[in-house]
């Protein structure tokens, strides 16, 4: 969802961040300068994760299924074709935006933990994952249902019971929807185990 | 259009490796992953979204 993937650029940025705060500081430290070749390491890494997993799994669902996907909060996204050149922006503002998330998580938590701030990261991360909850909550039973914007807010002869449930598999979304979270927690797992284990063999002389 | 697209993007990292050839060429790990970085974020953020805004 739009409301969630924006957020979790900015979330799996700093979530790196407190991961590898041992040899983010470390690091920072020994170099003497504020931005050591650390910071570009972990920045390359979150630019990396929200330009090649969460964009494309963002712009896939939002392609596919446009409604669900920004949860039936506007009818631009499902009219992005030939309908003049402000729609069509949506999908690249989308990826704009989760790639400036991401770029601002890193920014923000970098520089919290050299500037010995390091306790406000995770207040922050778990505290945007919990608004989005809830955002996303107050907003049932729309990630349930599949359909059109107009199908359900009964618009133009439309009506909301038309719409089908998630796992029914309607329009291919079941399928699509599960092959999107197994690329996003099999790139989530592998980049948090590979930092924790970085952290964790860091002895000061092998980086 | 995505035949030309991609071929753009190859050739912005090539002009951008140019030109930052003498930081590549160092044996600077700052500069090398500076460079890298900024590669990605071009790429990602002034190349991608432009195809996807004629693609939609």
């Amino acid at each position: 969802m739009v409301q969630i993937d924006i957020p979790a650029a900015f979330v799996v940025s700093m979530l790196c961040i407190d991961l590898g705060r041992r040899v983010l500081k470390a690091e920072a430290d020994k170099a003497g300068i504020e931005k050591p070749a650390i910071y570009y390491r972990y920045l390359f890494r979150s630019i990396f994760f929200a330009g090649f997993v969460i964009a494309p799994a963002g712009i896939y669902l939002l392609a596919g299924w446009p409604g669900w996907e920004q949860i039936y909060w506007s009818k631009r996204f499902e009219v992005v074709m030939h309908t003049g050149w402000v729609n069509a922006l949506l999908p690249a503002l989308f990826v704009m935006a989760i790639v400036l998330a991401g770029y601002v998580g890193h920014l923000l938590g970098y520089r919290w933990l050299i500037r010995g701030k390091a306790k406000y990261l995770r207040p922050t991360y778990f505290g945007v994952l919990i608004v989005v909850a809830i955002v996303v909550l107050l907003n049932y039973p729309s990630f349930l249902l599949v359909g059109t914007y107009d199908q359900y807010h009964n618009l133009n002869g439309q009506i909301r019971e038309a719409m089908e449930h998630v796992w029914s598999n309607p329009y291919g979304f079941s399928v699509g929807w599960v092959v999107v979270m197994i690329y996003f927690a099999g790139a989530l797992a592998y980049l948090i185990v590979k930092i924790w284990k970085e952290n964790q063999s860091y002895t000061g002389k092998n980086q | 259009m995505l035949a030309i697209d991609i071929p753009i993007a190859l050739l912005a990292g090539l002009v951008l490796s140019e030109s930052g050839k003498r930081m590549l060429k160092g044996n600077d790990p700052n500069q090398h992953y500076f460079m890298k970085t900024t590669v990605l974020l071009f790429a990602v953020f002034f190349i991608t979204p432009v195809p996807f805004y004629f693609y939609a």
